[in-house]
């Protein structure tokens, strides 16, 4: 791993250590109260949810067209946060639902879309996982499909009449409500990047070590 | 005979009388007024809604204990591997072979 | 050259088809019990609750179409006919072509049973506007079975395929299903309102042309090694 990753991991940690306090500053929302506060974790982490699909999709494109395993790498790295990300998006929504809206689930555009989504993902590390040899490329036609879905995740707010939150809440945001998002948005994308990092270097070393053995067996 | 019975009969009915008068006056102050109708309001009074600070705190130790865990996870497979990488490399260059 | 070789590929699965028959009756069968089993548990007293028909319609399509491709590829695979359809000299999109046609064409033969048996069982009125209907019933087939050719096709050497098809599909074609049962709901309501159905039928076509062009820029580089 590069020198800087540990010390990068360490103001990420601090980061999200002092989040809370970050959040506590922001004023209480008029008909929520305190269960709004779940917005400055439950949001970013859908935000990562929808770009890691897009980089799964983008990297899964350019392993289709070039070949090389450096983007399928990629790929399977962007699948799991994608599956990370979502997973805590699907359980805080519905924590801040129960008080919110009364119900823990609700079947509208968005959150029916956002579950398929994150279905298409946990789909792609099944199929890399049992699908054998030459899955890889099998995997990659499965996340150019998962990629077509994430604009419709997200526009689907404003076209259907739905209960969920719509996108002209974060433009109209005053700043004491703004910054910890923010904040928030960075620790989030940060530790992204370094989950990325991590994951894609786990990935190139057992790499190097399946080709070690195969080198082995085959001067054995 | 005849007016035994009377006699008791009429002590009996004017005791079982009172009785159930102390009987309607006693229930009359133990029960609430009946309802006639129902009032609706708009919210719950505080001590009735839902409590938002467990839901809040479980969602954020929810995320905390994913995210990081799964970055401890990755970590302990990276020293695994990365270790057997360098136990193979060192192995390799000792017995000399490229 | 690409719609020659696209009929003559189909024309190859309905020879083989007419012959045998082997998958218009297994998925047809198929079908039919499914439709039937939602009946006994979803029929009470005679009446279905309102709406049911459509779901169980656009169900049995779903669970059939997953039989009928995992049996169209594995055919291929026994006989090594795929190995010799890739070598045909004509565009690779083509071969996906004419797969995707035969499927479309089984499918809605089972349709053509399947619509009139749900009618009947679940008190559903789809036949009171035929042409939307037919129209909703083939955008809804063709996307589905657009994305499950392709997949399909891609796990013919794949592991645990069987499993993996629907793993794959289902995900994936839950809009063209969303869209294809709340059109088949909006026709068969009493008080019919044709913009609700042009909605839906429109999303319909939207997913269609979406997942083909997909389809057909993926399928020749993961059917290559």
């Amino acid at each position: 791993m590069p020198k800087w990753f540990n010390s990068a991991v360490l103001v990420c940690g601090v980061m999200f250590a002092i989040s809370p306090l970050v959040i506590a500053q922001a004023p209480y929302e008029s008909t929520m109260g305190l269960v709004q506060k779940v917005f400055y974790y439950h949001m970013p982490s859908a935000w990562i949810f929808l770009t890691a699909s897009v980089v799964c999709g983008i990297a899964s494109a350019r392993f289709l067209a070039t070949g090389k395993s450096r983007h399928d790498r990629t790929a399977l790295a962007a699948a799991e946060m994608a599956v990370l990300f979502g997973l805590v998006t699907l359980v805080t929504g519905p924590l801040w639902a129960r008080k919110a809206w009364g119900t823990w689930w609700v079947w509208d555009a968005r959150i029916t879309s956002s579950l398929v989504g994150w279905m298409i993902a946990w789909a792609y590390l099944i199929l890399r996982q049992y699908g054998g040899p030459g899955s890889e490329k099998l995997a990659a036609g499965l996340a150019l499909f998962g990629m077509a879905n994430v604009p419709f995740i997200y526009v689907s707010v404003n076209y259907w009449r739905t209960i969920h939150p719509a996108t002209t809440v974060v433009p109209k945001l005053p700043f004491s409500m703004g910054f910890p998002l923010l904040f928030c948005l960075a620790a989030f994308y940060l530790l992204m990047f370094l989950l990325m990092k991590l994951r894609v270097r786990v990935a190139e070393q057992q790499a190097r070590l399946d080709a070690i053995y195969l080198s082995l067996d085959e001067q054995a | 005979m005849l007016r035994v019975i009377a006699v008791t009969v009429v002590i009996v009915s004017g005791f079982g009388q009172s009785v159930v008068d102390q009987t309607v006056a006693l229930s009359a102050q133990e029960q609430p007024k009946q309802q006639e109708e129902f009032t609706p309001i708009d919210q719950l009074p505080p001590q009735e809604q839902l409590p938002a600070a467990p839901l809040l705190v479980g969602a954020y130790v929810f995320v905390l204990l994913t995210l990081f865990g799964y970055m401890f996870m990755m970590s302990r497979r990276m020293t695994v591997i990365q270790r057997e990488v360098d136990r193979l490399d060192n192995d390799m260059k000792r017995s000399g072979r490229s | 050259m690409m719609v020659r070789a696209v009929w003559l590929i189909v024309r190859k699965d309905l020879t083989v088809e007419v012959r045998s028959r082997e998958l218009a009756y297994t998925t047809l069968f198929f079908a039919v019990s499914c439709v039937l089993v939602f009946a006994f548990s979803l029929v009470q007293e005679g009446r279905a609750a309102e709406g049911v028909g459509a779901g169980v319609l656009w169900l049995a399509i779903m669970f059939a179409g997953n039989l009928a491709l995992g049996r169209t590829f594995e055919r291929e695979r026994q006989s090594e006919t795929l190995r010799a359809l890739m070598l045909v000299p004509a565009p690779r999109p083509a071969v996906y072509l004419g797969k995707l046609t035969g499927i479309v064409v089984l499918l809605l033969l089972t349709e053509a049973v399947l619509v009139p048996l749900v009618a009947l069982l679940f008190q559903a009125e789809l036949l009171a506007h035929p042409i939307w209907l037919v129209s909703v019933v083939a955008a809804g087939t063709l996307g589905f079975a657009a994305v499950g050719t392709l997949f399909a096709a891609m796990l013919v050497r794949a592991r645990s395929r069987d499993v993996l098809l629907p793993v794959l599909l289902y995900p994936i074609t839950v809009p063209v299903i969303i869209a294809g049962v709340r059109g088949t709901m909006a026709i068969a309501q009493p008080d019919f309102d044709v913009e609700v159905v042009r909605f839906w039928l429109s999303l319909l076509a939207a997913f269609d042309v979406v997942f083909i062009t997909l389809a057909l820029w993926t399928f020749e580089p993961v059917m290559t090694d």
